[in-house]
């Protein structure tokens, strides 16, 4: 998470502009603050404009953008994904130099900034995580399935009997953008028992909690489908009508009736209208791997 | 010899018996009705004309046929059906029209049999017959909807009860004896969309025969659909035979359904496969040799891009000159073959 932020004039090192955001570091000893600032400060001017870092400091991970006149530092936590603040502190600067006109302004003075906050907090609105679909399901040995999508920092939880606290969401999305990489998308691994499959592929990811007990022939197919989601989150799906007896032979009239519900619809509208979503995407997942639907973006 | 060993089914399977001349009976008569559709609207039109006769030449000029010999097949089997005549291969003269009503009647009397496994072949094999029609060649065995279809016809019946026949014929337990109980390596050869090879796991699992099952073809999208699907939650190993050959002398049983008729050089083939196979290793399967009664199944799959169905002393010579026993039943067109000592 966001812990703090501050705007600095990088010829000066003057503070422009600061928000304490997290209570732990508001709780923090002055003492300590003080030389990570001075820290920062040096840091700053040493960077080139246009500039982007980040740096580990009193276990804390530190971004900072620098462009122009001024450098934007955030603090946050180390697990957190350094690319997604990265994105945020750009924003900040540019956002900053686009309201007030540096160049005009002298001396400068700091109260002068004060406004920014409601400029912040709506830019910070963004890079927080808003939940879309909080829904029960019912598939074996599967905890928690998170699906995300960075564009809006939007995601749809489904979660089993074994709820797992929402306060977690946030920190496994987290986890997935850490851990996953261009180079490996899928990444297999344990936490507290349990077994997690993350997966990330552009700007769409996913987070599948298992329990313990779950072999792995068990989650073979809610993994398929999990990495099938995450390939066609913004695609809608139609079915090819020369081929609909075919589909018929192979699936069964009824599972092509109900398909035909959400034939033209996006993976976001099908979490939205279908009462088991994810069943009905393992299905999509088998017409398409049989060439029987048609893509569309 | 064939006849005598159908009767020879029809007594101590009666119920199978059925079932293969619902095959034979529907693949006939709706590939007829096929072909007839696939015709209609460019016979219908010579009714425009003086004495309903066209000449096969200007028949085929006006359509953009290329491939004489294979309409003059088509409109033979117009002909026994009533539309046609043929006049000395010089002629045709439209006797009825091709009215869709009837034909959707002739349809109502297929076995269910034939219509799971082929009515979704209907509209492309209709698209394929003209394309040969006008000389374009077939496309790859897997291209586009074929994947699918083939997977639709693999799942039916029709091919099912060929391939338990076949398991049946090759006695798998006693090759699990004289393997003392150790687990036999299999391997699926042609495995397709994987159907064949999920029946062989449940016969072998049915049976207690402790196994190592592998399966294999060339269709990269066939194989996805067997290990991404058909068979996800299985332990089976399954490998693209493009990519890589099966290890020589290391397969106890190799099983082969309807494979053999689509290589060019089957001989090869079968001996590609016996140095797979150990020793005492067996190769089995299923294989449909040329008959009258089979005319119309041979039509089409040549159609789609096969050699044809052998007839049954070319198939003989296929393991004869690989040096190796075979045994073939007519009636249900399984095989077992073994090396020669």
């Amino acid at each position: 998470m966001l812990h703090y932020l501050m705007i600095l004039q990088r010829e000066t090192g003057l503070l422009l502009f600061s928000e304490k955001i997290s209570k732990e570091f508001k709780k923090l000893q002055p003492e300590l603050i003080s030389g990570l600032m001075t820290a920062l400060n040096e840091f700053s001017k040493m960077m080139r404009i246009g500039e982007l870092s980040t740096f580990i400091s009193h276990n804390f991970k530190v971004v900072i953008s620098a462009k122009e006149e001024i450098s934007v530092i955030l603090v946050i936590d180390l697990e957190d994904n350094e690319n997604l603040w990265k994105s945020c502190a750009v924003e900040v600067v540019s956002t900053f130099r686009k309201q007030y006109n540096l160049k005009k302004i002298a001396p400068i003075e700091s109260s002068y900034f004060n406004d920014f906050n409601q400029t912040l907090a709506k830019i910070l609105q963004k890079y927080s995580w808003k939940i879309v679909i909080d829904q029960k399901i019912s598939l074996d040995n599967v905890s928690l399935l998170l699906f995300f999508d960075l564009r809006n920092f939007t995601y749809y939880r489904f979660y089993s009997n074994n709820t797992v606290a929402k306060s977690d969401d946030e920190t496994l999305i987290e986890k997935t953008l850490e851990i996953t990489t261009t180079e490996t998308p899928e990444v297999k691994t344990t936490e507290g028992g349990a077994i997690l499959y993350l997966i990330q592929e552009g700007t769409f990811g996913a987070t599948l909690m298992l329990t313990e007990q779950a072999r792995e022939k068990d989650y073979l197919r809610v993994q398929r489908t999990v990495a099938f989601i995450v390939k066609h989150f913004s695609k809608r799906f139609s079915l090819n009508q020369q081929l609909e007896k075919a589909a018929i032979s192979i699936f069964g009239e009824e599972t092509i009736r109900e398909f035909s519900l959400y034939d033209g619809k996006s993976i976001p509208e099908i979490f939205r209208d279908a009462v088991e979503p994810i069943r009905i995407l393992e299905n999509i997942r088998r017409l398409m791997l049989r060439g029987l639907l048609v893509l569309m973006e | 010899m064939s006849l005598f060993k159908i009767l020879g089914l029809a007594i101590r399977d009666p119920a199978r018996f059925k079932v293969l001349i619902d095959a034979i009976k529907g693949t006939q008569l709706y590939a007829n009705i096929v072909v007839a559709r696939a015709l209609q609207a460019q016979l219908n039109k010579v009714a425009e004309l003086s004495e309903k006769k066209i000449a096969l030449e200007e028949f085929m000029q006006q359509n953009n046929f290329r491939n004489k010999s294979l309409l003059l097949e088509l409109l033979a089997l117009l002909e026994k059906d009533g539309f046609v005549k043929i006049k000395k291969d010089d002629f045709v003269i439209l006797k009825k029209q091709i009215v869709e009503e009837e034909l959707k009647k002739r349809e109502k009397k297929v076995a269910p049999i034939v219509l799971d496994a082929f009515e979704a072949f209907g509209d492309y094999t209709e698209r394929a017959l003209i394309e040969r029609l006008e000389g374009v060649p077939p496309a790859s065995f897997d291209s586009n909807e074929l994947r699918v279809l083939w997977n639709v016809a693999l799942r039916g019946d029709f091919y099912t009860i060929q391939r338990r026949d076949a398991l049946n014929f090759a006695q798998l337990d006693k090759l699990a004896k004289r393997n003392q109980n150790q687990p036999i390596r299999i391997l699926d050869f042609g495995c397709g969309s994987g159907e064949g090879t999920i029946q062989i796991l449940t016969f072998l699992r049915e049976k207690n025969i402790p196994h190592n099952l592998e399966a294999c073809d060339i269709s990269e999208g066939l194989l996805e659909i067997a290990a991404e699907d058909e068979a996800l939650e299985e332990d089976i190993y399954f490998f693209n035979y493009k990519e890589r050959k099966p290890k020589e002398g290391y397969y106890d049983a190799i099983f082969i359904s309807q494979v053999l008729h689509w290589p060019d050089d089957p001989v090869q083939m079968v001996s590609d496969l016996k140095s797979y196979l150990k020793e005492n290793g067996i190769l089995f399967g299923v294989q449909s040799t040329f008959s009258k009664r089979l005319y119309q199944i041979d039509l089409f799959i040549r159609l789609l891009g096969a050699k044809g169905f052998p007839e049954e002393k070319e198939f003989y010579r296929w393991f004869e000159e690989n040096d190796m026993n075979v045994r073939f039943d007519p009636a249900t067109y399984t095989f077992l073959a073994t090396k020669k000592k």
